[in-house]
């Protein structure tokens, strides 16, 4: 992820000793009193990449938020989405972006194939059994892929080039990666909102024995939302294979940021994973261009491990899904 | 129209009802009393496929259902006001009233049982679009009642609907068992007001340790000496 910050060249490494990390606030500091440019062209990478990151986590806040299961799965879920968006280019020659939507129904399905064999059968029992299951399924699915498409990284051909708003750079694969997340998390809210089956879900969510005594079909519910979780893996990686080159294990770092901004926003909150994925993506954004290395995501696991220590239920925290 | 033979089940390895045998028949009101932890809310809950029993059968109209889930006994018209009341309480009044409606039934009925609820129960029209859990007890458990009524129920079973409310609420909560049995409806109530319940139910059972130990009119269970001493404190 650090491609993102190359394009605007990186401050030059100051002295060794506390100066690394102490210069780059002087810094930042100094930048925003004369508000230099630059802080604007940072703040509409951030805005980019953390819309997208929102998007990555939306999936696993409702799987955890309707049947308490943590999907380690997520991460190759993305992954997969990825290589759906690829393959659909590459080898049919349809548009990456038709192959968005292709890539959501792909995954829909092995999102609820993955359900019924691994977690359903175990999901009365302790929570980290189910962890376990799906840490198994990822690990499966990534060896899968890599068997068959190598574990060369590959990208989609799309030279969508870049747009200059107001002095600001905006690549446009990003621009439309945003578009597309922020479009989907509108439609998901008025899905889990508006239709029946999605106050079914948010019903199931709330409570689960409330939803067994008025008759829901939790079975049902539990495999539709595995299913549309998957689904919304499936977008979120068709969205960035846009503009990221990606291999099997891509799906790992955005998986860990994934789980930081699903703990940061709390579990199973919708507008936390956005508020949440708008954090890590500025932290990252802003700490790539400051800070030296890979501090930025060295802050990130700081911001986590406070927020559990602090805030345990997240800055949305009891919020309905 | 529900029938127990039987029936045993508990939690994990722990066997709380030892043989349940009780039936409800067609436009009857039943109340089951016993003491604190006789195995009331576990009856209950079994009947409703919460929890399936390890022996033992419950038949409905005729047809087995203890090896259903709890959906599939809710369209055979089997609803259940629990006693922890289970609302939805993130979400608001109207919605935990939609989402009583499940069957095709009751789902094409939605519109108009809505209002009626509405109209039945005026403080929840009040605080259609407020959010359960904020609400106080005797609301939740008038919504607990409006949310089972969407259902549309031919047997409702409450338990303890009258738990922890005012004098006043406990009166409006009887009144309304009262009318809707009226209506046509079969009911099977489990409370701790017993006097009141016994005089409203046409038969009753007495729960102890996990096993009916008696069973007779609503009316002879109120003079008998045993149940007087046990349960109405006298
Ligand atoms: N979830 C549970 N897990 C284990 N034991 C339980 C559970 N719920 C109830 N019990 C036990 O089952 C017995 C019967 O409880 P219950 O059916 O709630 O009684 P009642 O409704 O008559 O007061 C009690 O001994 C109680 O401790
Ligand atoms: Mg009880």
């Amino acid at each position: 992820m650090g491609h993102l910050v190359t394009s605007v060249a990186p401050l030059p490494l100051q002295g060794g000793g506390l100066g690394r990390f102490i210069d780059p606030f002087v810094q930042f500091l100094t930048d925003i009193t004369n508000l230099e440019p630059v802080l604007l062209q940072l703040l509409a990478f951030g805005l980019l990449l953390g819309g997208v990151y929102a998007l990555t986590a939306l999936g696993l806040t409702m799987i955890f938020g309707v049947m308490d299961v943590i999907n380690f799965a997520h991460g190759v879920f993305l992954v997969v989405g990825m290589y759906s968006v690829w393959l659909v280019s590459e080898m049919a020659g349809i548009s990456p972006f038709l192959g968005i939507p292709i890539a959501a129904a792909v995954l829909f399905v092995l999102g609820v194939v993955v359900h019924v064999l691994t977690v359903e059968p175990i999901i009365e029992a302790p929570q980290q059994n189910q962890l376990i299951a799906t840490l198994g399924v990822l690990f499966i699915i990534q060896s899968a892929i890599e068997i068959v498409f190598t574990p060369d990284p590959q990208q989609v051909e799309l030279s969508l080039g870049s747009i200059q708003v107001g002095g600001v750079f905006i690549p446009l694969g990003q621009f439309y990666a945003l578009v597309i997340a922020l479009g989907t998390m509108l439609a998901v809210r008025a899905f889990l909102n508006r239709t029946d089956l999605g106050r079914k879900i948010r019903g199931t969510a709330d409570n689960r024995d409330g939803a067994r005594y008025v008759g829901i079909n939790v079975r049902r519910i539990n495999y539709l939302t595995f299913g549309i979780g998957a689904a919304l893996a499936g977008v979120a990686g068709g969205s960035i294979a846009l503009f990221q080159r990606f291999d099997p294990f891509t799906g790992e770092t955005y998986l860990i940021n994934a789980f930081v901004i699903v703990i940061l926003g709390g579990l199973g909150s919708f507008p936390g994973a956005f508020v949440g994925g708008l954090i890590v993506g500025m932290i990252q954004v802003f700490g790539g261009y400051y800070l030296p290395g890979t501090t930025a995501q060295v802050l990130i696991f700081l911001l986590f491990i406070g927020t559990l220590l602090v805030k345990p239920e997240g800055l949305f925290g009891g919020a309905e899904a | 129209m529900l029938e127990l033979s039987g029936v045993r089940a508990g939690y994990d390895d722990i066997e709380v009802l030892h043989g349940v045998d009780m039936h409800v028949d067609e436009g009857e009101i039943v109340a089951l009393i016993g003491s604190n932890g006789a195995g009331k809310t576990t009856t209950m809950r079994t009947i409703c496929g919460i929890l399936s029993p390890s022996r033992g059968e419950i038949t409905y109209r005729g047809e087995e259902i203890h090896s259903k889930a709890s959906h599939e006994i809710v369209e055979r018209g089997i609803v259940q006001v629990p006693e922890n009341r289970d609302l939805f309480t993130n979400m608001t009044v109207i919605d935990n009233l939609l989402l009583g409606a499940q069957t095709e039934e009751a789902k094409a009925d939605r519109k108009e049982n809505l209002d009626e609820m509405l109209e039945l129960f005026p403080r929840l029209a009040e605080r259609k679009n407020q959010r359960a859990g904020t609400m106080s007890g005797g609301e939740q458990q008038m919504l607990t009642l409006a949310r089972a009524l969407m259902g549309e129920p031919d047997l409702l079973i409450l338990d303890e609907p009258s738990i922890g409310l005012a004098p006043h609420l406990v009166q409006e909560v009887f009144d309304v068992i009262e009318d809707i049995h009226a209506q046509g409806m079969t009911v099977l109530m489990v409370e701790q007001n017993v006097q009141q319940t016994l005089k409203l139910a046409d038969r009753g059972y007495v729960m102890e340790n996990g096993r009916i130990s008696m069973t007779a009119d609503g009316d002879e269970l109120l003079e008998d000496e045993g149940v007087v001493e046990a349960y109405l404190g006298v």
